[in-house]
């Protein structure tokens, strides 16, 4: 999907790494949206993913000089695994783990979804339900094959890229994938209620 | 029976791939043929399909708040736990959590191991000392067991017998010595229990320095397993 960057990164890219912060901060408002998606998608938590964000964004900035390549927005992801992985091990150094029951905390997963002026046709509904309903789902795989099918089916990424981000091989990757979404289709067979839209369901009545 | 299942798993691990296209048109079309007879893997191909369909419905995300950094942030101040560390490669951003948490298992570990060691010097130096002649003893045998001075000395009472005053007579010939006179003439120290290496004493006492020893090294053992396991 992003295979190539922006344009105009390169040059935002360069007066970056000359010090130039309005600059850098184009960059985050170009990404900043994406950069979140992932980081609240694998830790399934706001909070931890607005700081997991503000973190990224920081550690970008410092080694924005050492940047090389075409594709901004690859290396703000792989910055940004890293960062969901150090508040995953602290979590799990802490003895806290994530529960299906609260996957966005408090109440709050509506802010998830897009404003209610979209909502209205039923299918839209329909898609919003079952995107909530995938994103608690995530949150039950094993933090690697949470991060490779975040990484693949939420923001498109090829086996490669994804290789690169998370710093293994494609064989790693292929074989999160399948058995991530092997658990995935699991627990979706395993209780269809939840998932209204899931055209299965409709294909074995 | 059985390789009929084993291909089946080797189809079932291909869904993933064809469905994301990448494999090639051969391999593509290879398992196109075998799903259009296998309704386990169309299933899991529809199924996929669907999977990666709700994920590129479901809404876009945005983010609650602007995350600018402002000169503060730019300029690098300390902040709370977070550290200025920029995570560049997975390996070395794993090895620092748990890098923290490793030191005071570490200095802990080392400690036993020190105490192991020290442990094994004072059942060594005992044993040796138990296989020479006893009874006459020269200044250098007396610079020995100076040197061994505190180890002997927790060792020394287990042993049994009258430890304290054999050493005080040891040093004292040393400071002698020390002193610029004459080495003195060997002189018989009672080494009490030593003298008779075999006696029932002198075995618990290197018995009770084993199980020390032993004990050490099972808690050495015990704490590097666990660090190991924090790492992992």
């Amino acid at each position: 999907m992003d295979g190539t960057g922006r344009p105009g990164d390169e040059e935002l890219v360069r007066l970056a790494a000359a010090g130039d912060l309005d600059a850098f901060n184009r960059v985050v408002d170009a990404y900043q949206d994406s950069v979140f998606a992932l980081c609240v998608r694998v830790l399934g938590d706001r909070h931890a993913a607005e700081d997991a964000t503000q973190e990224t964004f920081i550690s970008a900035y410092r080694a924005i000089g050492r940047f090389e390549g075409a594709n901004l927005k690859a290396w703000l992801f792989r910055i940004a695994v890293n960062q969901c992985r150090d508040e995953l091990r602290r979590r799990k150094r802490k003895g806290q783990a994530i529960s299906i029951d609260t996957p966005f905390d408090d109440g709050e997963e509506s802010r998830l979804d897009v404003p209610d002026a979209a909502a209205g046709a039923p299918e839209l509904v329909e898609q919003r339900e079952l995107g909530a309903a995938l994103n608690a789902l995530l949150l039950l795989l094993p933090d690697d094959q949470r991060e490779a099918v975040v990484l693949v089916d939420v923001h498109g990424y090829p086996y490669e890229e994804v290789a690169a981000m998370t710093g293994t091989s494609v064989g790693t990757v292929k074989s999160r994938i399948f058995r991530g979404r092997e658990k995935l289709r699991a627990l979706i067979s395993a209780r269809p209620e939840l998932f209204p839209g899931w055209p299965r369901q409709d294909r074995q009545r | 029976m059985k390789w009929i299942w084993d291909r089946h798993t080797r189809w079932a691990a291909q869904v993933d791939p064809y469905v994301d296209g990448v494999l090639s048109p051969a391999e593509a079309a290879a398992f196109e043929a075998h799903s259009s007879r296998c309704a386990r893997c169309e299933t899991a191909v529809a199924d996929t399909q669907a999977l990666k369909a709700a994920f590129a419905a479901a809404p876009s995300v945005e983010a609650p708040r602007s995350f600018r950094l402002t000169p503060e942030m730019a300029a690098g101040r300390e902040r709370a736990g977070g550290g200025g560390r920029v995570p560049m490669t997975a390996g070395r951003a794993a090895g620092v959590g748990a890098a923290a948490m490793a030191v005071p298992i570490r200095v802990a570990g080392t400690t036993a191991l020190a105490a192991a060691i020290a442990l094994a010097a004072v059942v060594s130096l005992d044993l040796s000392r138990s296989g020479e002649q006893v009874g006459t003893f020269g200044a250098s045998e007396m610079r020995t067991a100076e040197e061994r001075g505190p180890s002997v000395d927790s060792a020394a009472p287990m042993a049994g017998g009258e430890p304290d005053e054999t050493l005080a007579a040891g040093d004292k010939d040393n400071e002698a010595d020390g002193a610029g006179v004459a080495a003195p003439a060997a002189q018989p120290v009672d080494y009490g229990p030593k003298q008779d290496g075999q006696s029932p004493a002198w075995l618990v006492a290197q018995i009770a320095l084993a199980i020390v020893l032993a004990g050490s090294l099972g808690v050495m053992a015990v704490i590097w397993t666990r660090n190991r396991r924090t790492i992992a």
